[in-house]
């Protein structure tokens, strides 16, 4: 499972199934009189198609094995959905703080007092934003 | 003389104080990010890319270009010192730094900038005088025709990307099944929005853009760590005339090349500067020293650089299709302002095209100034 290019094939045929799957919901009527349904069927049998064909060639390719961080995709995604749920359910200053704090541990070294200096800057940017351009930040 | 008229309106415009503040800004940033290792041109736009709601349109757009030919600039600057490329100054590296390690840094830093500038200035020419000209083509195209134009557009952007054709395909795939989530334009049924009312109106263009260029940048570069290079800060900017002359033919070539290079979709400043390179290599008069240090090897490649980063803009502004991922956020910048880029622009909204053009060349000047006299500041940007 360890090979680059079988994973970009199965995710590819995911995807096409996902798309795939959903237009058989809608009516896909006919080439003449195409139903909401058609365009994406017809688009996602053509990304089946090439997922099919990458898994097919990684057999005869070299292996690439596939290297990622999980831990860091996980804090920073986990970081942006903090800053989401925070931003929406108490304010946008809590969720800058929580954001920095947060994705901070993604990186080699931790500082606090870093962190404090850049969610102060973050967070004056954001009321420049509110005060200069009008923007309707909810910030506290 | 219809070009200078029409250039003379884009300067009207251009040089308004609003605009050239945009531009001015634009540069700054765009040598900024350029400079610093881990932060590219387009994670940049694509998080700058939310603000201009809130900023006039002409304004908006000079700024993003401006960040995006700026870092062109800056990039050759950490490349040269301390052989950290980016993206687009991967030659810059070979002998510009191998300049620095000769003690020559402060002229290869020189030759960079004003080898951008004619680069530059000679790509703006040739926007001036082909988008409006392809444009114009570009107004008998009926229906078929753009449909044609899309695919073919598809299959540019396959070649280019990276990796192999297929892969280049399914991305393309890809971004059309995610256009499909939304309300369906004939039929006005919702299609895959998973009954969420924000979906009616599709994903939205600065949502992927941030998603796929800004985080997934950031946390690529993560795992990056690049060794830094000693390098001691001591430059000596002036050249000599032997030196200065050898830098123009150089630049020249390189304008050229990548001009050219930049129009065609798929071209674009990383193989514009590659072929500059070869080119010098094979015809300069010094090219026996390509390679181990020369003005040439710098020179060529810098302007191409820069030409390449300018005429790509043509086939987004005259047909708009986006030849690479900057341009594709380009593209979405303006049509976050309701503007279709394409033939009908340049007729329809002649300030934007013109002006922009103009403050490309306003922005060139800005950058010369920030990068020849001024190097040394973010020299010590770059240090600390």
């Amino acid at each position: 499972m360890n090979d680059r290019n079988l994973v970009k094939g199965l995710f590819l045929i995911v995807i096409a199934l996902y798309f795939g799957i959903g237009a058989l919901n809608y009516p896909v009527g006919r080439v003449e009189r195409a139903g909401p349904g058609f365009f994406p069927l017809m688009v996602s049998s053509f990304v089946f198609l090439l997922g099919a064909a990458m898994m097919v060639r990684s057999r005869f390719m070299e292996k690439q094995p596939i290297y990622f961080n999980v831990k860091n995709i996980l804090i920073i995604l986990g970081s942006l959905i903090a800053f989401a749920l925070l931003s929406q359910l108490v304010n946008m200053i809590t969720g800058i703080v929580a954001l920095v704090f947060v994705s901070a541990f993604a990186g080699t070294s931790y500082s606090i007092r870093r962190n404090a200096m850049i969610a102060a800057v973050l967070i004056a940017i954001a009321f420049a934003f509110r005060e200069g351009l009008g923007l309707q930040l909810p910030l506290y | 003389m219809e070009i200078l008229h029409n250039l003379a309106f884009g300067f009207s415009h251009a040089l308004t104080m609003q605009n050239l503040m945009f531009c001015a800004i634009g540069c700054v940033v765009g040598t900024l990010v350029g400079l610093l290792p881990g932060l590219g041109p387009l994670a940049t736009i694509s998080l700058l890319l939310p603000l201009t709601f809130s900023i006039p349109t002409t304004g908006a757009l000079i700024m993003l270009a401006g960040i995006y030919y700026g870092a062109q600039y800056g990039d050759s600057v950490s490349a040269i010192t301390m052989k950290i490329p980016h993206a687009s100054s991967i030659v810059a590296c070979i002998d510009g730094y191998q300049m620095t390690l000769n003690g020559k840094c402060g002229l290869a830093l020189f030759t960079a900038g004003v080898s951008s500038f004619i680069g530059g200035t000679v790509a703006i020419f040739v926007l001036a005088f082909f988008a409006p000209m392809l444009g114009e083509v570009a107004f008998l195209f009926g229906p078929a025709d753009y449909c044609a134009l899309m695919l073919v557009g598809f299959v540019c952007v396959s070649f280019v990307t990276t990796g192999s054709l297929l892969n280049g395909m399914a991305m393309c795939l890809i971004g059309v099944l995610l256009g499909q989530i939304g309300t369906d334009v004939t039929s006005g049924m919702q299609r895959f929005t998973m009954n969420l009312d924000f979906l009616a109106d599709g994903v939205g263009l600065v949502s992927i853009a941030l998603g796929c260029f800004g985080i997934a940048e950031i946390t690529k570069n993560l795992d990056n760590r690049d060794e830094r290079t000693p390098f001691n800060g001591k430059i000596n900017l002036i050249p000599t005339w032997p030196e200065f002359k050898r830098i123009i033919p150089s630049a020249l070539r390189g304008s050229a090349i990548g001009s050219f290079l930049g129009i065609l979709p798929g071209g674009g400043p990383v193989i514009a500067q590659f072929a500059a390179y070869a080119v010098d290599k094979k015809f300069s008069k010094y090219k026996h020293e390509i390679g181990s240090g020369a003005i040439e090897g710098v020179a060529g490649q810098a302007a191409a650089d820069e030409a390449a980063a300018r005429t790509s803009f043509i086939p987004l502004m005259s047909i708009g299709i986006p030849e690479n991922a900057v341009m594709a956020l380009m593209m979405a910048a303006f049509i976050i302002k309701g503007i279709q880029p394409g033939p009908n622009m340049i007729a329809g909204h002649p300030e934007l095209f013109w002006g922009l053009v103009a403050s490309m060349w306003v922005g060139n000047c800005f950058l010369l100034i920030l990068n020849v006299p001024l190097v040394r500041y973010w020299l010590s940007v770059l240090d600390s």
